[in-house]
């Protein structure tokens, strides 16, 4: 294989690698991340032995030590300078402080592991030293790592509400909170135009989860009017995520269900057909084809419920002994 | 420091990419070493000289 093949191949594969991590990152499947990234490293690593020409020089080892040198205190500047603006904005945003502890954290640790490893480069130590080196270098990970959780872990150094009034725990360096403490917050309105800004996860209550049209699949936050207009309610949304709930549970021919369960996929309108027996024994024929078995309270309960979602969920076939 | 890289390997008939693969580097270090934009390292100099079967001390110029 030549350079500019391994280039070529290089970069494919950091194109799907790319591809493929952003996919596992939206649907939260790390497993394929953790192997893509395994698999790359892999193919790389086979791949170069495969080129015959010379991938690296003195030259370029040379090149990059320099580059990283500038890297190094470019960053160190910078992010030291956006953390001390952003400490200082702090009481705009509460979030900017996070942010300025991570670079400044960041930085620190940069600078750290940078003398370290030149130390011990320049030193080249052997024996003990070496060992030494390792040890001091195990505690610097283990003391940022420990920095960090207590950073993270929001439990140091805040305001806590306690019986309705802000008591100083640690060291806050956030001023006393202004609003009310132990008093449910009263959530900013949302107007009926700001609703679509929302995601069908996170839609405010004054907002509705439909589709955005008769014919799509898609759902999205809409304001009520807009939903009610494609004859959609603000529980559609709720009972069509019960719906697929059910349709997951009940699987099974046969399946004994509470009186209440089935009381509930009537109401979500998941139940084709019902049938009765003079002993209270109800079968109920899921939409989805599944018998599932349950006894009414009394005699005819299950016909009265079925009369009951008649208008929502249209006639439901009825059967009796 | 000034070097006569280029006379010499035009001398031994090389090509720029031949000498490279010959000493172990890219054919840009090359470039680089013949344009007197590189300071090579010891090692280099002395592979490259090697090659070209010159002395280190007549293919590089020092300037006191």
């Amino acid at each position: 294989m030549t350079f500019k093949q391994f280039r070529v191949v290089k970069m494919a594969i950091s194109a799907a690698l790319a591809v493929i991590m952003a996919q596992a990152v939206i649907f939260g499947n790390y497993f394929l991340a953790a192997v893509s990234v395994t698999a790359a490293i892999i193919l790389m690593l086979v791949l170069r032995r495969r080129v015959r020409e010379v991938l690296a020089d003195e030259r370029d080892y040379e090149l990059s030590g320099r580059a990283a040198r500038w890297t190094l205190s470019a960053f160190s500047v910078l992010a030291t300078a956006a953390a001390f603006i952003l400490f200082s904005l702090r009481r705009l945003n509460p979030l900017l402080e996070a942010v300025a502890y991570v670079l400044s954290y960041a930085t620190c640790a940069l600078l750290i592991f940078y003398s370290l490893l030149f130390g011990y480069l320049r030193k080249s130590p052997s024996g003990r030293k070496k060992l030494l080196y390792i040890a001091l270098s195990a505690l610097l990970i283990l003391f940022l790592a420990m920095a960090g959780l207590r950073l993270f872990s929001g439990d140091e150094d805040v305001w806590l509400c306690q019986d309705g009034q802000w008591v100083r725990h640690g060291q806050p360096s956030a001023p006393m909170p202004t609003e009310g403490c132990g008093e449910p917050k009263q959530p900013a309105a949302v107007s009926p135009e700001q609703c679509q800004a929302y995601s069908a996860e996170n839609c405010p209550a004054e907002c509705v989860v439909c589709p955005p049209c008769e014919v799509c699949s898609s759902i999205s936050c809409q304001s009520a009017d807009f939903c009610a207009k494609l004859g959609f309610t603000r529980e559609w949304h709720e009972e069509n995520l019960q719906r697929i709930a059910a349709s997951n549970k009940y699987k099974v021919d046969g399946q004994a269900v509470s009186w209440e369960e089935a009381a509930d996929l009537l109401k979500i309108c998941y139940v084709r057909a019902v049938m009765q027996t003079h002993d209270k024994k109800v079968t109920l024929t899921l939409v989805n084809d599944i018998a599932v078995k349950t006894e009414e309270p009394e005699i005819d309960d299950i016909v009265k419920l079925s009369a009951a979602v008649k208008d929502k969920c249209g006639q439901i076939i009825l059967g009796t002994e | 420091m000034q070097n006569k890289i280029r006379e010499f390997r035009q001398k031994c008939n090389l090509t720029q990419e031949e000498l490279a693969k010959k000493v172990g580097v890219r054919r840009e270090t090359i470039v680089f070493l013949e344009q007197g934009k590189y300071n090579p390292s010891l090692n280099l100099a002395h592979a490259v000289a090697k090659e070209l079967k010159v002395p280190l001390d007549r293919l590089f110029i020092f300037e006191d």
